[in-house]
């Protein structure tokens, strides 16, 4: 049924979107509230210092707040809120010249939560500073009566409880428009504000308590109300006997205030256990104004921690013990949210996406190569004098390489699509060379994520799964469990310089992970033939183990057939606090990997079958490729530090060896003689990267590296320069030294200057010239040659 | 069977003549590149056609022009490198436009099979960089540059 669906999906994506549909996130009672908006004027990997907050912006709340982004802590400073999009885009835009980074939010409704009720600069995550926020004087007042017209009065004398207040008038902007309010005030706790306002509500009944802050406090004495005569006002009753003021007990009301700020604070950056801890602290305390908030947020702490019957426990605690707080309303609403929420999404109809979206994308090419050499060299017999040997000239290179890289890309429902075709055209000038074209790749994919299914047709990219490389062929994967994806593979081996023999092969595979959140793998199964009997049959395996700090990745592949370790692969990166990073290479490889079409290497005739055919048996042909088959063995360690914003230093050392060969072949084989291998090989590199060095936009590069071996020495030291000029120029300049001097007396030189110039024109198309030379001279008893080549390219290339 | 791979024991002698002189073609090492974005912050994930090892990258945090070393570690060490490629992806919100060149030039890294990235954005950018959980792929987060710039001066009210 899966590859039934995958290639009706190949053949029709929408036709295949019809039948499937997708499935879009349903509507609950909690999504399905109020939507809020804000403008997220910065954001950063890291902490947010005060410093960069702005001070101005006073129409609306400036906050902090932190998400996990694509596995990311990320950290934003947000301005809110706005009821719609359309408000807090217009506000955007009128913030954007000043925060070029800013743009429109839709913010959830537990950031909405957290946030409204806190003020600006206490939502402070704890991991920014370790020291413990200031104590400072909170005041609040109860906003009487609110509109849009200025025409506000009081309705009536204070009674005899709030003679100490004042009554003031309080003008703002809020989404653009004008408002105005009637508040009264101050209190030092919300308790005794929200008396007053239980006493008011017959009068006011949409009065409401906030926080003011000490600015407001100071300038409200400039725009006092004056109160009408008493008998103007109501006999006022409170519903209730007011709170005895005196008895607010300041000390547990500022322990309660600090913790519950930090509460919020672990809350917002998504610290749950921390929080939860924090407000049991709290509500372990004596009864206090901040008792409420503090069991509504454990409640919310432990429905975000995905403890659903503990939230409802302390959403319950909460009505029972405070039944007429203010924020009873909300906290039923959480409660229902938490009861009802299944029954809600089962009980919306799936709603199909519709939206398909088709995308075009890649580039065009074109560019001319042209490379002339000119070799002078001297003779120096052992009697007489040194004799110049004629020069030779010659024009190596003069061709035309156009490159098409195109994808096109079908998104509709479930599916994504894509169809791939990268092809390169080499139009040779040269005598007697033919023009090449190669095809690397035209494929076409299907993704389907309901089914966890996906497959490609055609030419396609290889290296996975025990394939060697680029295949025509068929691949497919079926995720049949969670975390568990099996996959099939088929196809013929693309070689551009291909032999006379036909291979196939297929394979299969299973995806594992991730688990424990670091780890996954994948083992592998492959069988390849050439001309019918057995190249290549391997199995494999991949464990992976990745988190922000740390990767390894281990690769092994053994064939089965020739009972070969084919390879044995470990590599690691460990990232030392912030500056430092370690990366290891361990490295055991046949090269090439073993299959029987090894036996072809230094073969004039690459036909396995003609070879079977003249009378070698298939057990001659695997021991020649056994033995043309040289092992390679490779380990390196590395460094790289972070001096500042401008500077690193990296340094490696490496040591590879490869083997030699025996002698091999027989008639009607080619007779090899034994190659020697490479003996152990030692190599030192220093590598330094630099900005602004040269200009304020540049990136420079300088290597140097020292090789040593039983047979030779090698140095080299080079040099290169990117620079950006403007915004559509670059020049890359590139310098290269080396030499070398080996055993039998011989010293080579070579030096290798590059520049590179590129200019983009409409964005789109990019020119670029690049001109070099290679300088190089090689001197023994016998000879002293010097060399020169002289080589330049441009073209162009289109992405569109 | 001509292979395009220098013998074991010219690479021994240090190819870098070898790769000047090699194929000039294209053969696309970098697949894809796959960009999505969540909450201003940009993931591009570079998704290469054989297995590759992160080694480096600068500078650390923060820039326009991003130097990315990486090492191929291809099953079949006999297919071909091409010596330069582009890449570019259709613009998205929030993150600058930007184009991927590589080289695989062996004077760009001191191993074998190197692969070298210049990440080129018109803009500055602040970015963290790691290794795909795949072995593949190479993942990139973006943020715009959001520094802000100087508030506009005021007058005083002069009360």
């Amino acid at each position: 049924m899966p590859l039934l669906v995958f290639l009706c999906a190949l053949l029709s994506p929408s036709t295949a979107l019809a039948q499937t549909g997708n499935v879009a996130p349903a509507a609950t009672p909690a999504n399905a509230g109020a939507r809020h908006f804000a403008v997220t004027l910065l954001s950063s990997f890291e902490p947010i210092p005060d410093a960069l907050l702005p001070t101005d912006l006073k129409t609306h709340r400036v906050y902090r707040t932190q998400a996990e982004v694509f596995g990311k802590t990320i950290y934003f400073v947000r301005l809110g809120f706005f009821a719609t999009a359309a408000e807090a885009t217009a506000m955007r835009d009128t913030l954007v010249a000043r925060y070029p980074g800013a743009f429109m939010t839709e913010v959830t409704a537990e950031e909405f939560g957290a946030t409204a009720s806190v003020q600006t600069r206490s939502v402070k995550p704890a991991t920014q500073s370790s020291t413990p926020p200031a104590p400072r004087t909170r005041f609040y007042v109860v906003t009487l009566v609110e509109s849009g017209t200025a025409a506000l009065a009081p309705a009536g004398a204070l009674p005899a409880e709030l003679k100490d207040k004042r009554i003031y008038r309080r003008d703002t902007v809020q989404n653009g428009a004008a408002r105005y309010s009637l508040q009264l005030g101050f209190f030092t706790s919300a308790a005794e504000a929200e008396t007053a306002r239980k006493l008011l509500l017959a009068v006011y009944p949409l009065a409401g308590v906030r926080q003011a802050s000490q600015q407001e406090r100071d300038e409200s004495g400039r725009t006092v109300v004056a109160m009408p005569a008493e008998k103007a006002a109501p006999a006022l009753k409170p519903a209730k006997p007011a709170l005895p003021l005196a008895s607010v007990r300041g000390d547990v009301d500022s322990q309660a205030s600090n913790l519950l700020e930090q509460s919020r604070a672990a809350l917002t950056r998504g610290d749950n256990n921390a929080a939860i801890q924090l407000l049991n602290q709290l509500l372990q305390l004596p009864p206090n104004q901040h008792s409420q908030d503090a069991q509504e947020l454990i409640g919310l702490a432990h429905e975000r921690n995905g403890e659903v019957a503990k939230a409802k426990r302390e959403y319950k605690l909460c009505l029972e013990l405070y039944p007429d707080w203010s924020g009873a309303e909300r906290v039923r609403q959480r409660l229902a949210d938490l009861e009802t929420a299944p029954k809600a999404q089962a009980l919306i109809a799936p709603k199909k996406k519709e939206v398909s979206v088709s995308t075009a994308y890649g580039s065009l090419s074109q560019y001319y190569y042209r490379g002339n050499s000119r070799v002078d060299s001297t003779e120096t017999p052992i009697v007489g004098p040194s004799q110049p040997l004629p020069t030779l000239t010659s024009l190596d290179q003069s061709a035309l390489i156009n490159n098409l890289d195109l994808t096109g890309r079908f998104r509709s429902g479930d599916y994504d699509n894509r169809i791939v075709i990268r092809d390169s055209y080499e139009l040779n000038f040269l005598p007697d060379t033919e023009n090449k074209n190669r095809m690397y790749a035209a494929y076409a994919e299907v993704r389907n994520k309901p089914y966890e299914l996906s497959g490609r047709l055609g030419r396609q990219p290889g290296n996975s799964a025990g394939v060697l490389g680029r295949f025509d062929g068929i691949s497919a994967g079926y995720g049949i469990l969670p975390k568990w994806r099996i996959n099939v593979v088929a196809g013929e081996p693309v070689d551009f310089n291909p032999i006379n023999s036909d291979k196939q092969f297929w394979g299969t595979s299973l995806d594992a992970g991730t688990f424990a959140e670091h780890w996954n793998g994948s083992a592998y199964y492959i069988n390849q033939t050439i001309d019918g009997i057995i190249d290549r049959q391997a199995v494999g395996a991949e464990l992976r183990y990745f988190d922000p700090s740390r990767s390894l990745l281990s690769l092994v592949d053994y064939d089965v057939s020739y009972g070969v370790l084919n390879i044995a692969l470990l590599q690691g990166t460990y990232q030392v606090g912030s500056k430092t990073s370690l990366n290891l290479l361990i490295d055991h490889r046949l090269a090439p990997v073993m299959q029987t079409s090894n036996a072809l290497i230094n073969e004039i005739n690459t036909s396995i079958s003609s070879f079977l055919q003249q009378g070698m048996t298939e057990e001659q042909l695997r021991a020649q490729a056994e033995a043309r088959t040289p092992t390679s063995d490779l380990i390196m360690i590395g460094a790289t530090h972070n001096f500042n914003a401008t500077w690193q230093l990296g340094g490696d050392i490496k040591r590879y060896n490869i083997s030699g060969t025996p002698a091999s072949g027989a008639p009607p084989a080619t007779p090899i003689a034994a190659q020697p291998g490479t003996g152990d090989v030692y190599a030192y590199t220093l590598q330094g990267i630099a900005t602004g060095l040269l200009t304020k936009r540049d990136v420079s590069v300088l290597s140097l590296s020292y090789l040593t071996s039983d047979t030779y020495n090698g140095e080299s030291i080079s040099f290169n320069n990117r620079t950006l000029i403007q915004d559509k120029w670059t020049v890359d300049l590139s310098l290269v030294y080396y030499q070398q001097q080996d055993n039998l007396g011989t010293d080579s030189t070579r030096l290798t200057p590059i520049v590179r110039l590129g200019y983009r024109w409409r964005d789109r198309i990019t020119f670029e010239i690049e001109a070099g030379m290679e300088k190089g001279e090689t001197t023994n008893r016998d000879l002293t040659e010097d060399s020169t080549r002289n080589f330049y390219m441009l073209g162009y290339r289109w992405d569109f | 069977m001509r292979r395009t791979i220098c013998s074991p024991w010219l690479r021994a002698l240090g190819l870098a003549t070898c790769a000047l002189f090699a194929t000039i073609a294209n053969a696309q090492l970098l697949d894809d590149i796959e960009v999505r974005s969540d909450q201003g912050v940009s993931e591009i994930r570079l998704h290469f056609t054989a297995p590759v090892r992160y080694i480096k990258h600068f500078p650390a945090e923060r820039g326009e022009l991003i130097k990315l070393y990486l090492q191929v570690l291809s099953l079949d060490g006999t297919e071909e490198m091409p010596l330069q490629e582009y890449k570019r992806t259709p613009s998205i919100p929030l993150v600058p436009p930007y184009t991927v060149m590589y080289s695989t030039a062996r004077t760009c890294l001191a191993v074998r099979d190197p692969l070298c990235l210049d990440i080129q954005f018109s803009k500055p950018v602040r970015f963290r960089i790691r290794q795909g959980e795949d072995g593949r792929s190479i993942l990139l987060h973006v943020l715009a540059e959001t520094d802000p710039r100087p508030a506009p001066s005021t007058k005083p009210s002069g009360r």
